[in-house]
């Protein structure tokens, strides 16, 4: 009955810091290692935060451009992918702050195009659904649990994100916002009793 | 019926969906949740929510970015500074690479030309495809932030190294700062220098040479007219 996070990421730690020196001493290819193993990471934790493909794409990019421009400035206590996550999340905020991403998001997909909605961004994983009835069944609860997420404050929606999509432990996600683990208990809990009540609603 | 064991596996829920706690605890949770149906519907709900999750943990493996994005990116880490040059200044200033020295015929000539300049120069140097009057115009340029930088000369064997004969200026304020110079053919060393006194070579100089003072300067290489045969 208990959920387990079945694909918890471990980083290397060893490697990376091992790739990160080489960058630093000016060896650009070491780098595409690191975008290469963190990319679709990196990707993922854009597009549950805004739910746009395109910009996702852009965000990633820029988060690596940033990453790279920075990494004088990187702290080997952090694993490498906390690091990028926050600066991936500081572009995402920067850009809610500046423009277009309504805060909260409307509750129907953002800024969908038809050829999204073709191919649905919340699309089932093979290895879950079954037949076509129970990948609809999946679909629709995929699509109700984001809409539920786009609607949460940003503070409750970046959390949810990192512990139950990006599987992060409660610890980095402390690094990754510069909040003590207890606050991130605490935080988390209403989070997810906020995304219960939203779901209780349908 | 609100008792403080109510209480209590409440508490804990979370925690025991997040496979957080013992075995023991687990198991006294379990036992609580068959006898109380008000502890079990609140269970169901929480179940509901950490198993929607989950599931959207898991679609979200399938987003993936197209496969050429690392190479985007590596192209436009390349466009920047090289990694290798100095990072006090590199630090300072947000630079990026700009198409160095540029000659402003050199696109009406082709690229037969370049080709055939390469015979002529060991260094595939930017220069000489037209001298009206055997002389080059070479176009320096950097790319600077306006509220980071107040000046940019250009110094160099041309000039004396005199950082207060030519200086490059941004006109349109698009953050890249140029100045034209037309010079004879032949071998320089120059450098930048910012505010009067950061002396940066240029990002984008095709070749660097050690100033014998533990830094380097950039190289500039204008062939002779007559190299290419297009004196006039
Ligand atoms: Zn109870």
């Amino acid at each position: 009955m208990t959920i387990k996070n079945s694909n918890v990421f471990h980083p290397d730690q060893d490697n990376d810091l091992e790739k990160i020196e080489l960058c630093q001493s000016g060896n650009n290819e070491a780098f595409s290692f690191l975008v290469e193993k963190y990319k679709n990471l990196v990707y993922k934790l854009a597009l549950r935060m805004t739910g746009n493909y395109h910009d996702s794409e852009d965000i990633a990019q820029e988060s690596f451009l940033r990453a790279y421009r920075s990494l004088h400035q990187y702290n080997p206590n952090y694993s490498f992918s906390s690091w990028l996550y926050k600066i991936t999340l500081n572009i995402i905020k920067d850009r809610m702050r500046k423009k277009d991403y309504a805060i909260p998001f409307s509750a129907s997909h953002p800024e969908q195009d038809p050829e999204e909605v073709a191919n649905p961004i919340f699309s089932g994983g093979d290895n879950l659904a079954i037949n076509p009835e129970e990948r609809q069944i999946l679909q629709e609860s995929i699509n109700n649990i984001q809409s539920a997420i786009n609607i949460l404050p940003l503070s409750y929606r970046e959390i949810i994100i990192l512990r139950h999509i990006q599987n992060l432990s409660y610890y980095e996600i402390g690094r990754v916002l510069n909040i003590p683990v207890n606050s991130v208990k605490v935080r988390l809990h209403r989070a997810r009793i906020q995304l219960k009540d939203l779901l209780g609603k349908k | 019926m609100k008792n403080s064991k109510c209480q209590n596996v409440k508490e804990y829920i979370e925690d025991y969906l997040e496979g957080r706690l013992s075995e023991q605890e687990a198991a006294e949770i379990e036992a609580h949740l068959v006898s109380c149906s008000d502890c079990q519907k609140e269970f169901k709900q929480w179940q509901k929510l950490f198993q929607e999750l989950s599931s959207l943990s898991q679609s979200s493996a399938e987003e993936q970015l197209p496969s050429d994005f690392t190479a985007k990116v590596m192209q436009k880490i390349a466009q920047e500074v090289p990694a290798s040059t100095e990072s006090w200044w590199e630090k300072a200033l947000h630079l990026f690479t700009l198409p160095r020295v540029s000659l402003k015929w050199a696109a009406a000539l082709g690229m037969a030309l370049v080709t055939l300049f390469l015979g002529y120069n060991i260094y595939f140097s930017p220069i000489t495809q037209y001298c009206p009057n055997n002389l080059a115009e070479i176009t320096f340029s950097m790319r600077a932030d306006a509220s980071q930088v107040k000046s940019i000369a250009v110094v160099g064997d041309f000039n004396d190294w005199d950082p207060t004969r030519n200086l490059l200026t941004d006109e349109n304020n698009d953050g890249i700062w140029t100045v034209t110079l037309k010079l004879e053919p032949g071998r320089y060393e120059y450098m930048f220098i910012l505010d009067g006194q950061k002396w940066i070579p240029d990002p984008s100089a095709y070749r660097y040479v050690s100033d014998g003072f533990g830094n380097k300067n950039a190289v500039l290489e204008i062939s002779k007219c007559k190299d290419v045969g297009i004196n006039e």
